[in-house]
């Protein structure tokens, strides 16, 4: 790890350059430490580690863009160089792009543990082995990975001012498996200490033998009853389809022309806030801009998408603070979106259930069908069950889903009080905090 | 390069006593140009440098990897990769094995006629202007977007059984693609393939052929005539993939499921596992007789070629089906051993500091007789599926929906009306078991795909496609809420 000193003393010296109007430098880096495993034993064992620094170079309004990995000083001063040719080229073209100047924001405290970054591999192994070996003793096996690290964002102003970031991580998600069954259960943290892995492994191992056996469903409409990893996916495809600008601006998202108009529910409201203490915080976007609370959806309600400073000049308003990384085309994105919880206790959702089908999680979403819209299909996976009056009554084969997630949204009777954070740092930044739901008549085409 | 940095590193191995261990250096360069609604969205110029050690040590595995080449630096993550290799060591009851190979020295590099670095970037941002202009140049398209994607990839692979390998990679590509609407209603068209670049391993050349100005008028004017399209019929038919949603179709429905390291449930935590068990090996009926796939990474302009994979084990061609009946896995030296045999060399990883895993290189359906024209001239009635728009597949691989941008009607061996928002869906053997015939190879094309998604971390390969169109029979179209 690098401390934000010490980058401070490396990068912001390129911003002050007499031979560009702006220069901004933006830094991230990521080191992981993953113990993934199958079968019960380790097969994928490693330290992972990298990091990138964009330099972004502004001249007579060019915007040049390159990046290196490396923070030696000669790589550092080629790269920088090289974004800065970018900017000499003379070109003819619209680019409405500038470096944002911003005021520091204040370090957030609390989320950076020693202990999780500084786990070892052999006290993963450690753990990993005491599950292996328990749940041998009920004929399961997991598959999964364990990981801790350690992110950080640093972004610097033309005006040498810099907001920093740090945070651990630690995740376990666990696969239990004997026969055809299958179950899923994880759980993330900036905490390694309070991941508590046995704990997931009874859930996992719990829901697994209650799969052994399965019985099939006819395709049709079924009530259901969605845990918050398979929300998560949902909301996850939500963001990318239809969250940001540039699907706005492009007119392919579902909140195209529908701010302050229903466009689901009033039992659904998402907003992304890069400071919400229980997201994995990222409180300034890749411009530095501040993460502002913006609702997507409120109540049902279309609200406005994320902006950085490129798209919020096109659709002539304000940045939200959600550039993305600089080098990116997805748009500006969410990563710290929460759907906000209901008043229902999960136990009673299930225990107030006639009849409904409980999905644990979801495989390969695409939300590619019908945009605006948001018209998607996927599996079911890894934790299948029919509720009859209130229990648990077959576990289910897989199934397929295809469906609109906003009118389905619009079909919510429940959302739980409890809510989970989910993550997957070996995959993705950024972090969804989501409840359960229960929707009424929910398509499975097969 | 640090050659001799990397060599000493393989001899301090060796001395620390890992049964094996290879080194990775790989150097990376990026170039993405992206043009959305006539503004200049990126133009981004990225370099990617660093090593990966993968050490068997105790009888596990572990790595570790690094960018800076100082002596202390380099001696940590040596220890690091052993000190994980370690750990593994105390869960794991069974000790890994992984069979010897004879060392291999190599020089390889790719060809290409133009070194895209060496293109101007007024030359490249006037292709893609031009081409944006192009798509624009109706009110009723709302996102045009074209992009252009150069990588430059060397390595070098070092082992302590003495191979010795440098291989140099140059791909080029690009994409665009077009959104027309009116008032809610929203359709995309795409060209050559959806949603990110075509790839080759070739130069710029390779974007003069592609020819966007040519190719954007009737892409353009497709995404138009969908928005007036009825939907696609729904109901039971005869189809006809075009040649890029059938390189998706086997990518997705053979190309993955024959990953022998998926099979044995290396995976299942997260790309999952595969219908194509063990005892299925060799006899099991996965398609019709018009069914032959490969897996080619000789393959010229392929972007899954290359002279060794990142265990040091040579290109091959393989049969994974052969006229129908399942007959090979894509495999790494240490899972080839659960089929008795020796690895057909399929082990990469797209960065340096990440592992390699067993991943698709050119994975192609064989050519059969009748050409494009003659294999819609012989359906009665059907729909032509052009360019992938979703896709869905389950975690075994057998159940699939997948939507292409357009469908073109086929009725008495003419192509009629185009229908909007097409779907497919099936189950895996059935569909290949219906498949009534292949185009010819004149109808095939090399596609390149920069996003084939495994692991955990998770890793983007470059994979590639010799693939033309393909006739299925009795399939599902139209599922829709």
């Amino acid at each position: 790890m690098i401390t934000s000193g010490h980058l401070k003393e490396r990068l912001a010296p390129f911003t002050k350059t007499k031979e560009a109007d702006k220069v901004g430098v933006v830094y991230f880096r990521t080191g992981l430490q993953v113990s993934r495993f199958a079968n019960s034993s380790i097969h994928q064992h490693l330290s992972d580690e990298n990091q990138i620094v964009y330099f972004r170079v502004l001249l007579d309004n060019r915007m040049g863009l390159a990046s290196t990995n490396s923070l030696d000083e000669q790589n550092l001063t080629e790269t920088f160089k090289k974004a800065l040719r970018m900017a000499r080229l003379k070109l003819d073209i619209r680019e409405n792009k500038t470096i944002v100047s911003f005021k520091p924001l204040k370090t957030s405290t609390g989320v950076n543990f020693k202990k999780t970054t500084h786990t070892s591999a052999l006290s993963r192994a450690e753990i990993l082995r005491k599950l292996f070996t328990d749940a041998e003793d009920m004929k399961v096996t997991f598959s999964g990975n364990f990981y801790n690290g350690l992110t950080q964002l640093a972004v610097i102003s033309p005006e040498g001012k810099m907001n920093y970031q740090d945070y651990s991580f630690a995740g376990i998600k666990l696969i239990a498996a004997r026969g055809e069954s299958s179950a899923y259960a994880s759980r993330v943290d900036y905490d390694i200490e309070k991941l508590k892995p046995q704990e997931i492994a009874g859930a996992a191992i719990e829901k697994c033998l209650l799969g052994l056996k399965k019985t099939s469903l006819e395709p049709g409409c079924y009530d259901v009853i969605l845990e918050p990893a398979a929300v998560a996916e949902l909301i996850t495809w939500l963001n990318y389809i239809g969250f940001g600008a540039k699907s706005v601006a492009g007119e392919t998202s579902f909140l195209y022309n529908k701010a302050g108009k229903r466009v689901s529910g009033k039992r659904v409201s998402i907003y992304d806030y890069g400071r919400d203490k229980f997201t994995f915080i990222l409180p300034f976007d890749f411009e530095g801009v501040s993460r502002e609370k913006t609702y997507l959806i409120k109540k049902g309600i279309a609200g406005q998408p994320l902006r950085d400073s490129y798209y919020a000049k096109l659709l002539k308003t304000k940045s939200s603070g959600h550039a993305n990384f600089p080098d990116d085309v997805d748009g500006p994105l969410g990563h710290n979106l929460v759907m906000e919880g209901g008043t229902a206790p999960e136990s009673q959702i299930i225990q107030s259930t006639k009849k409904a089908i409980l999905i644990t999680r979801f495989h390969y979403i695409n939300g590619f069908l019908d945009t605006p819209r948001a018209l998607m299909t996927g599996m079911t996976r890894d934790g299948t069950f029919l509720i009859e009056e209130g229990r648990i009554k077959c576990a289910l084969k897989d199934m397929r889903f295809t469906e609109s997630i906003l009118e389905a949204f619009s079909r919510i009777t429940r959302v739980s009080k409890e809510r989970k954070l989910i993550a997957d740092h070996l995959e993705t930044l950024g972090s969804i905090y989501a409840p359960s739901l229960y929707i009424k008549d929910f398509t499975f085409t097969s | 390069m640090k050659k001799n940095i990397l060599r000493a590193m393989i001899h301090k191995l060796k001395s620390k006593g890992a049964l094996y261990a290879d080194i990775r250096w790989v150097r990376k360069q990026h170039e993405n140009i992206s043009v959305f609604n006539r503004g200049l969205e990126n133009l981004s110029h990225h370099i990617d440098e660093g090593y990966g050690i993968r050490a068997l040590y105790n009888g596990a595995w572990g790595f570790a990897c690094g960018s800076i080449f100082s002596e202390k630096e380099i001696e940590k993550n040596i220890r690091l990769a052993l000190e994980i290799a370690r750990a593994s060591s105390v869960v794991n009851k069974e000790k890994a094995i992984f069979p010897s190979h004879p060392a291999a020295h190599a020089s390889y590099t790719c060809g290409y006629e133009i070194n895209p670095f060496e293109v101007s970037v007024e030359t490249k941002l006037h292709y893609l202007f031009y081409t944006n202009e192009i798509l624009l140049q109706s009110p009723k398209i709302k996102f045009a977007q074209s992009t252009l994607d150069f990588y430059k990839t060397d390595k070098f692979f070092v082992n302590t059984e003495g191979s010795e390998i440098e291989q140099s990679f140059i791909e080029s590509g690009g994409f665009f693609e077009v959104a027309a609407s009116e008032g809610a209603h929203i359709q995309k068209r795409s060209f050559p393939i959806s949603h990110h670049s075509q790839i080759r391993q070739a130069g710029y050349e390779y974007i003069k052929e592609l020819n966007f100005p040519e190719n954007a008028p009737r892409i353009r004017d497709e995404a138009i005539i969908l928005l007036g399209a009825p939907d696609a019929p729904t109901g039971e038919t005869t189809i006809i993939l075009d040649g890029y949603q059938t390189a998706l179709q086997v990518h997705e429905s053979c190309g993955h499921p024959v990953e022998l390291d998926r099979v044995l449930g290396a995976e299942l935590s997260y790309a999952g596992g595969s219908f194509l068990t063990l005892e299925k090996y060799g006899k099991f009926r996965y398609g019709s007789k018009h069914v032959t796939i490969s897996a080619d990474a000789t393959l010229s302009g392929g972007v899954g070629s290359f002279a060794y994979d990142d265990e040091g084990i040579k290109a091959q061609r393989i049969e994974l089906v052969k006229h129908g009946i399942f007959s090979d896995y894509l495999t790494s030296r240490e899972t080839a051993l659960a089929v008795k045999k020796e690895s057909n060399g399929c082990m990469r990883a797209d960065s340096w500091n990440h592992i390699p895993l067993i991943r698709m290189t050119n994975i192609n359906l064989e050519p059969g007789k009748p050409s494009l024209p003659e294999l819609i001239a012989d359906t009665k009635e059907g729909l032509y599926l052009c360019t992938n728009k979703s896709w869905s597949i389950d975690d075994l691989r057998l159940n699939f929906q997948f939507g292409t941008e357009i469908a073109w009607q086929i009725k008495n061996g003419k192509l009629g009306r185009a229908y909007k928002n097409p779907v497919y869906a099936s189950t895996t053997p059935y569909f290949w078991n219906n498949c009534s015939a292949v185009a010819n190879k004149d109808s095939a094309y090399l596609w390149g795909i920069p996003t084939c998604g495994k692991g955990e971390p998770g890793q983007a390969m470059h994979v590639g496609h010799l693939t033309g169109p393909a006739r299925f029979e009795k399939i599902t179209v139209g599922i829709k809420r």
